[in-house]
């Protein structure tokens, strides 16, 4: 199938962009990579009728690093921030993520903020999101606001994100010591039938996030209060495991059903927190 | 409509098309360039990967739009002419690494791609790189042989 017709903009600045959509209303979608929404309507599920092209505009390019944070734009590529020198010290999570999310040509066009954006209960960014406590910028023609990705996500392919409203970047925290990530997947460049991203404070305790068992990436509080204030073993990396897999009610659908995900919560949780843990180790 | 102009395989083109015109279609209607194939229009077979600035890309999730001003080569732009095949082609025909065809110009174009990332890739690399693009014939075999074969061959002449 290919895309139903749509009236096409190509703003050169933020403000151009979003003063369009303001003026266009909800029938305008941004384009950034395209990698999500162009399956979407080539299918025939999305009809836009109109797309807002982000891919002209210069200020939505760049990583930047600060004291706190690594910075991604809004068009900065996958495959930019898998290869970024930046990313791979500062956020090496991130870079690793990068990694198994699709294949080197979607990553080549997708873009960071594109995928968080798109919401994904199955993917990859956003826990990593969740892990290192990233916060989202939206711009709209009446100011911009901050949103912790914690309260990003509301459900699936759904985030706070208004029609009116252009994510420009987000930020992941720079003080992480140590990370973990496992996943399972059924063939290389699948969505995770469950992922687990982990990212370790300076004081040892964990984040721990857990993909493909809610309608959005989900925090196991379970988890990280079996190992945050204690010690870190292969038993509580075990408890912490099965306290998830106690928490969660995953939903199944065609690629998992539920009862198959929530056996894989356990083992995922703990080689995730395990590996964190050994990291951290080798890096002392 | 609105124009679109770039460079396809070393030629500079434009034309007027629908904003909807995916690039995969420009290539092979607008432009009549048919080698690159359209299997999924997903992102999942790979049989419409070609190069843009020398990455591959899957030209089934671009729009035409999206490509203006940029450089495109597709699988016509391998051979140097109709009697001398490109020496990633060669080792495809020398290890019976296609037999319909119809992932080929997309397993082509990858190989380029990951041997000019790559150039002395393991059998676990290229079979990794390669799981961006999907065969039901050959099993895959050959085609990482002749990947292997290919990257041996533009080593030596190079």
């Amino acid at each position: 199938m290919k895309p139903a017709p749509f009236s096409y903009h190509a703003p050169s600045t933020v403000d151009q962009a979003t003063s369009l959509l303001l003026e266009l209303g909800g029938g305008a979608i941004p384009l950034a990579g395209g990698q999500s929404l162009i399956p979407l309507m080539n299918l025939g599920l999305v009809r836009p009728q109109n797309l807002v092209d982000l891919g002209n505009i210069a200020q939505l390019h760049g990583i930047e690093s600060t004291d706190d944070d690594v910075v991604i734009r809004a068009m900065v590529t996958q495959r930019q921030a898998e290869t970024s020198d930046v990313v791979k010290s500062e956020a090496p999570l991130l870079a690793h993520a990068l990694s198994v999310v699709g294949f080197r040509p979607t990553r080549t066009r997708g873009t960071v903020v594109g995928s968080l954006t798109h919401a994904d209960p199955a993917a990859e960014l956003p826990i990593v999101a969740l892990a290192l406590d990233a916060r989202i910028r939206l711009v709209s023609q009446d100011g911009e606001r901050v949103v912790r990705a914690e309260d990003f996500f509301l459900s699936y392919l759904t985030t706070v994100r208004q029609p009116t409203e252009i994510v420009v970047d987000v930020a992941f925290s720079r003080r992480f010591t140590s990370w973990g990530f496992a996943e399972v997947q059924r063939r290389t460049g699948d969505f995770a039938i469950v992922a687990a991203a982990v990212a370790m404070e300076p004081t040892g305790d964990m984040r721990i996030a857990l993909a493909g068992i809610a309608d959005k990436p989900v925090r196991s509080i379970a988890a990280e209060a079996v190992i945050n204030g204690g010690s870190v073993d292969e038993i509580s990396a075990e408890k912490a495991g099965q306290a998830a897999a106690e928490e969660a009610e995953p939903l199944g659908d065609i690629h998992g059903s539920s009862e198959y995900r929530r056996r894989l919560i356990a083992p995922i949780v703990r080689t995730a927190v395990l590996e964190a843990v050994t990291r951290a180790a080798v890096d002392d | 409509m609105i124009d679109v102009a770039l460079n396809l395989n070393g030629m500079p083109v434009v034309r007027s098309v629908q904003p909807r015109r995916l690039l995969s279609d420009f290539i092979r209607e607008d432009l009549g360039h048919t080698g690159t194939h359209v299997g999924c229009e997903q992102g999942y077979c790979g049989a419409c990967t070609v190069l843009l600035d020398g990455e591959p890309v899957r030209s089934c999730l671009m729009f035409a739009f999206q490509a203006g001003g940029r450089a495109v080569e597709t699988v016509e732009s391998l051979a140097t002419s109709s009697t001398e095949l490109h020496p990633i082609q060669h080792a495809f025909w020398d290890k019976h690494a296609l037999q319909c065809g119809f992932c080929t110009p997309g397993m082509l174009m990858a190989a380029k791609a990951i041997l000019a990332s790559n150039p002395d890739p393991t059998e676990e690399e290229v079979r990794h790189d390669l799981s961006a693009n999907m065969c039901r014939c050959t099993g895959y075999g050959q085609i990482v042989d002749a990947v292997l074969a290919a990257g041996a061959t533009l080593r030596e002449t190079s």
